[in-house]
């Protein structure tokens, strides 16, 4: 259940949405935030690209030194990864109250990305109900139309002019109500691509994904990343599907991409967006996708009754710093 | 010690899971798996290994990994299981966790 909460310090979760217009306007929100964040003694995580960390951390006077800096690069290059590092951090201060700036949604990214970006907005919505969390999120109020309405759509709490007020268009449901949008099937992979179908055979598709990642020219630690992920899919059509699945991948511009598709449907929309506790949860194939998601850059996930597809992608020449270097995606990086 | 070759996945999980009891069924205070040349390990297979190691520390004794190859240790890793069960880069080092035993 979820309410609607206009102002940060009351319990349970705000979520808002920041119009933003200039980096100025962005730069004193922020601020405000982390001022009155350090006034109610919470434990404060600003993520995003790290360019724009660099400057707020430039900003914040005295504070820097009181925030946990996480470089979008690193922890949520994927947005799949959003929820699950702001649960990582809550996990990490305990009995704390969290406060977080968000900012996922960057001039580079790509519009596959960004409908990932709202997919995971909204899921934060049902994830983190009733957590003592407040997140900001900043949007550029010159994204295109289609993506401030999503925006609208996915943030309880939106400020137009200056002022916190309810989201008009959003849907406070249970579902996490992930806007249509973002669902929109996904492009028919170009003729010629690699397939290959399976049943059991799951190290033969794995020796020929690491072969193909290989050869396009993965680095070999990213290429064995991906082999763990399609292990995880295909192991999750052996144990879900009931029936054969299939794998297909192709090179897109600076993209390998890798489709996994089973007649399987995923009902948990949360499945893949938090770490299940050891010991529970694995039988149930949420594990295995959320390590998917902290191993590729991008997993757009397409289920229902009739079936799964889903698609990974992998970068192949490093366009965000230090995308090379991502252990676990902890999303907690000290600065001092 | 249990040395494990080859690929474990989900198509393999009952395999290690008989590997695994035969071993605990003995009680050892300390049981070695040791991993070199364990080319890939899925979640299916790494929460068998964690299952077993929750029984052997109900006996009282203590599982511990040895040598995890670059994919395996990526798994054990990224999932936090390094936390959960003791990883050694060697098996000399895994046995004496007999005289110092770590992990909780």
């Amino acid at each position: 259940m979820m309410t609607t909460v206009t102002e940060p310090g009351a319990p349970g979760l705000w979520h808002a949405a920041l119009f933003h217009r200039g980096a100025a306007e962005f730069e004193t929100r922020v601020r405000r935030f982390a001022q009155a964040a350090a006034r109610a003694g919470a434990a404060v995580l600003i993520t995003g690209p790290a360019s724009s960390l660099d400057r707020l951390r430039a900003r914040l006077d005295g504070l820097g030194d009181r925030v946990s800096w996480a470089d979008m690069a690193e922890i949520g290059a994927n947005p799949g990864r959003l929820i699950s590092a702001i649960s990582r951090f809550t996990d990490r201060h305990p009995g704390k109250a969290i406060w977080c700036v968000q900012q996922a949604a960057w001039a580079s990214r790509s519009r596959e990305e960004l409908w990932e970006v709202f997919r995971h907005e909204a899921l934060l919505n049902l994830a983190l109900a009733g957590a003592p969390v407040r997140v900001l999120c900043p949007y550029d109020a010159a994204l295109p139309a289609e993506f401030i309405a999503c925006a609208e759509a996915t943030h309880p709490v939106i400020s137009p002019g200056g002022r916190w007020q309810p989201s008009p268009s959003f849907h406070g449901d249970a579902r996490g109500a992930v806007p249509a949008e973002c669902d929109r099937p996904l492009p028919a992979p170009p003729p010629g691509a690699l397939t290959l179908l399976y049943t059991d055979n799951l190290s033969s598709v794995r020796h020929a994904v690491s072969v193909f990642a290989r050869t396009a020219g993965l680095a070999p630690r990213r290429a064995d990343d991906l082999v763990i992920a399609v292990g995880e899919l295909t192991a999750n059509t052996l144990t879900h599907a009931g029936g054969p699945g299939t794998l297909t991948m192709w090179t897109a511009g600076a993209n390998l991409v890798c489709d996994i598709s089973d007649g399987g449907h995923i009902t948990d929309p949360l499945s893949g967006t938090l770490l299940p506790p050891p010991g529970r949860g694995g039988d149930r194939g949420g594990r295995g996708l959320w390590l998917v998601h902290q191993l590729c850059d991008l997993v757009q996930v397409r289920t229902g009754p009739r079936g799964t597809v889903v698609r990974l992608r992998m970068r192949l020449s490093e366009f965000l710093r230090g995308t090379n270097s991502c252990g676990p995606a902890d999303g907690d990086r000290h600065h001092r | 010690m249990l040395e494990l070759a080859g690929e474990a996945d989900v198509t393999s999980g009952e395999t290690l899971h008989a590997l695994l009891e035969a071993q605990i069924r003995e009680r050892p205070r300390l049981l070695i798996v040791e991993l070199s040349a364990l080319r890939f390990m899925d979640s299916a297979a790494l929460q068998v290994i964690l299952r077993a190691s929750r029984a052997l520390r109900a006996r009282g004794g203590l599982l511990a990994l040895a040598s995890p190859g670059d994919v395996v240790a990526r798994v054990l890793e990224m999932t936090g299981a390094d936390r959960l069960v003791p990883v050694y880069d060697s098996v000399a080092k895994a046995a004496a966790a007999r005289e110092h035993p770590r992990g909780t």
